[in-house]
């Protein structure tokens, strides 16, 4: 059980990873960030046991991991990268909102955000926070990835 | 203007995560609650998400046109370095052309041939007069510099290229960037098209003239006919017939409205293609100008043709 949720939150990180990608407009497979989400995955999930961050705290500490990484490997811009962090971030959270009161499905579950550690419970949860996030990226994807020379122009840098 | 866009997202960004934070934090909902409004608790979270995604919408959009500048800018820039790079080579051909013919000058004086020399040196001239002719007549720097790399390249595809001009350049206050920018994609378009055209004759022609508050451009060539349906895309950004970006004419669509000018198309088979660029002189009233009849026997008083 323990191991299907770390790869439920694995999955959540490289959704999160591809969102980020998808608001710099940078068009990559997925084969190619499997190992660097992993990385930033393993990164949070450590130092969460070690240092027992907030979820606040574990959001800014996502961000900026994932800025760091898209600096150190595609070596983009340090402004664009935040930029690029901060909304996938805002994205997510406003994600968790939208399901914890509008959303129907969410309370006839009798699914409480942040309030229950029971295994059901936070295999929706980490279903359900996805979904804004992968309309984003499809919309994004149907939008930006159409610059077909932001890839190389962002990449080049 | 890059900037601006930056700095708008990140003020949306910055109201998003404040939101975001008042929502998270339970008692500030609450505070106001007490306070101002008597609504359900339900119905404010809901009202406070609404509005916080409303600003997540701004944030992604400021910052979508951001990188839509970034992109635009650096193809721009692409596209300055590749139209110098054509100008050095036209030069440096040019300079080696010039070079072979004082060798057969200077071998010739060497035989004391002077009637061949007078001769040979007035059928070069001819040659010279062209280029002379078409930085006199177009007395603009930038846009002679262009018609003539493009009539070189033109020539060298076994293109005809003409020239044809009614400006007067003296009064020119548009940015001969922009204006290069605008012409240079549409002409070269028309020469990669009419290089892969197979046709007894090929000939593009550009007519410029002026109205009294308008300029107006007409590219033409006798090329293949474009679709009504392609002819209907051809100006979305990453709409291509070829292996190319796409954004060539989408930029000369945005260029064309930022100087507060239009782009029409017309091509069929009687007429051939013809793109029609009108751009007003000054900027201000930009919005209030009327398009020009263009009479195409309208006599001009400078011509130039390059074949």
């Amino acid at each position: 059980m323990k191991l299907f949720l770390f790869f439920l939150f694995y999955i959540g990180t490289t959704v999160i990873y591809y969102l980020d990608l998808a608001f710099l407009g940078l068009n990559k497979k997925f084969s190619e960030i499997i190992v660097p989400s992993l990385i930033v995955f393993i990164l949070i999930y450590t130092s969460k046991f070690i240092f027992d961050f907030s979820n606040f705290v574990q959001s800014v500490y996502l961000a900026v991991l994932l800025c760091i990484a898209f600096v150190v490997l595609y070596k983009i811009d340090l402004l664009l990268s935040i930029m690029g962090a901060v909304l996938s971030m805002i994205t997510v959270i406003l994600g968790d909102l939208i399901l914890v009161y509008p959303c129907s499905v969410i309370l006839n579950l009798d699914i409480k955000f942040n309030s229950s550690n029971n295994f059901s419970n936070l295999v929706y949860m980490s279903l359900f926070e996805l979904i804004i996030p992968i309309i984003t990226i499809f919309v994004l994807r149907e939008t930006k990835f159409n610059l077909q020379p932001m890839n190389t122009i962002l990449l080049r840098k | 203007m890059r900037s601006d866009f930056l700095v708008k997202s990140f003020l949306f960004v910055l109201l998003s995560v404040f939101g975001e934070l008042i929502i998270l934090e339970d008692r500030f909902i609450d505070l106001a609650m007490r306070r101002f409004v008597e609504f359900d608790k339900a119905f404010l979270y809901v009202l406070m998400t609404l509005i916080v995604f409303v600003f997540w919408i701004f944030s992604v959009r400021f910052f979508y046109q951001y990188c839509v500048k970034i992109n635009e800018e650096e193809l721009a820039k692409d596209i300055q370095l590749a139209e110098s790079e054509k100008l050095i080579q036209t030069l440096s051909s040019q300079r080696h052309d010039f070079r072979n013919q004082l060798q057969v000058i200077k071998a010739l004086a060497e035989f004391n041939r002077n009637e061949e020399i007078i001769r040979y040196i007035a059928d070069s001239s001819m040659a010279l007069d062209l280029s002379n002719n078409m930085l006199t007549h177009i007395n603009n720097a930038v846009l002679s510099a262009m018609f003539l790399v493009f009539s070189t390249q033109a020539k060298e595809r076994g293109i005809s290229f003409q020239v044809e001009s009614d400006v007067d350049f003296e009064n020119w206050k548009l940015s001969p960037v922009k204006v290069t920018r605008v012409l240079g994609n549409i002409i070269q378009n028309g020469i990669e098209i009419l290089e892969r055209h197979y046709a007894e004759e090929r000939v593009m022609e550009v007519t410029m003239w002026e109205t009294r508050g308008t300029y107006c451009f007409v590219i033409w060539n006798n090329g293949p006919v474009i679709p009504i349906e392609i002819q209907e895309k051809i100006f979305n950004a990453g709409f291509t017939t070829k292996n190319s970006t796409g954004l060539g004419l989408s930029i000369v669509k945005e260029l064309t409205s930022e100087m507060g000018g239009s782009i029409s198309l017309k091509s069929d088979q009687e007429s051939g293609t013809e793109f029609k660029v009108i751009l007003p002189k000054s900027l201000v009233g930009h919005s209030k100008y009327n398009e020009p009849s263009y009479n195409i026997n309208q006599k001009l008083t400078k011509m130039i043709a390059i074949d």
